[in-house]
């Protein structure tokens, strides 16, 4: 499901156009992007929590360049499904 | 780590579109369902500017039970992953965006890790910090881990460090070849 059957699908469901359900998504899309930026996680009911991991800085190697180099740290976001979204798609 | 509720969520959503909470809230929850029947009937679903969910295969593997040391099949199943789109990924990682990787040479490799070592024997109650990217007056960074990531980090320089000099071996040992042919 693309995000124009998302609208549709939410439009129809909840009375309203499509222009405002997609206005709706995307505050909602703003939300949750604002709050994963400022490190805060988040659970959403029926699909599971998200959150920010840190990645420790780490030696790599370049097999073509013969270079060994460090990566940098970097953030991430990490998201757990709901147990029993685990189990509904075994 | 903090966290937000869902609760705020709606209302940050009902603020920003102009509706009121109860719509808002059913609203998302509907979101929500679509999402979770979608995933349940095997389909992936995009969401623009945040990411994409989809079901991934794992294969059958052996694991065992930590507790009672049994041995068991892990099935073949399916899982859920989550793939957030550049815009997440960036505003995510938006504190160490300016840092790149770094070149070293094998020299360096070696004084890090005699450095890695030197400072372990003075200070043995706490783990050495032998970090090249400054970031521990970044917001948010968590502290320094235990001792244990220190000595796998160290642990896998060594076997990076040999598969190098490994490697090298076998390129000499080619080119010694060659030309003795060529001659």
């Amino acid at each position: 499901m693309n995000t124009n059957e998302i609208v549709s699908h939410l439009a129809a469901n909840n009375n309203m156009s499509k222009a405002e359900a997609r206005r709706m998504l995307d505050a909602f899309v703003d939300t949750l992007t604002t709050s994963l930026g400022n490190e805060q996680g988040f659970s959403l009911p029926e699909i599971g929590t998200f959150d920010v991991n840190t990645r420790e800085e780490r030696q790599s190697y370049n097999p073509y360049q013969k270079k060994y180099m460090i990566l940098p740290p970097k953030r991430v976001v990490r998201f757990h499904p709901n147990q029993d979204l685990k189990e509904a798609v075994k | 780590m903090s966290k937000i509720t869902f609760d705020e969520i709606i209302e940050s959503v009902a603020r920003e579109s102009d509706k009121s909470k109860s719509f808002t809230r059913a609203f998302l929850k509907d979101l929500t369902k679509a999402i979770r029947s979608e995933l349940e009937n095997g389909e992936k679903v995009n969401i623009a500017g945040l990411g994409k969910f989809e079901l991934e295969n794992v294969a059958e593997k052996e694991g065992y039970n930590p507790q009672t040391d049994e041995r068991m099949t892990i099935p073949a199943h399916h899982k859920v992953v989550f793939k957030p789109y550049k815009n997440l990924r960036e505003t995510v990682n938006a504190p160490y965006a300016h840092l790149e990787p770094q070149l070293i040479d094998e020299d360096s490799i070696d004084s890090r890790d005699e450095d890695a070592e030197e400072q372990q024997a003075e200070t043995a109650t706490h783990p050495p910090v032998n970090r090249v990217f400054n970031v521990a007056k970044m917001p948010g960074r968590p502290a320094d881990k235990s001792l244990r990531n220190e000595t796998l980090s160290d642990w896998s320089l060594w076997i990076s460090a040999g598969a190098g000099v490994a490697g090298l071996a076998i390129v000499a040992a080619g080119a010694w070849l060659f030309f003795r042919r060529n001659k």
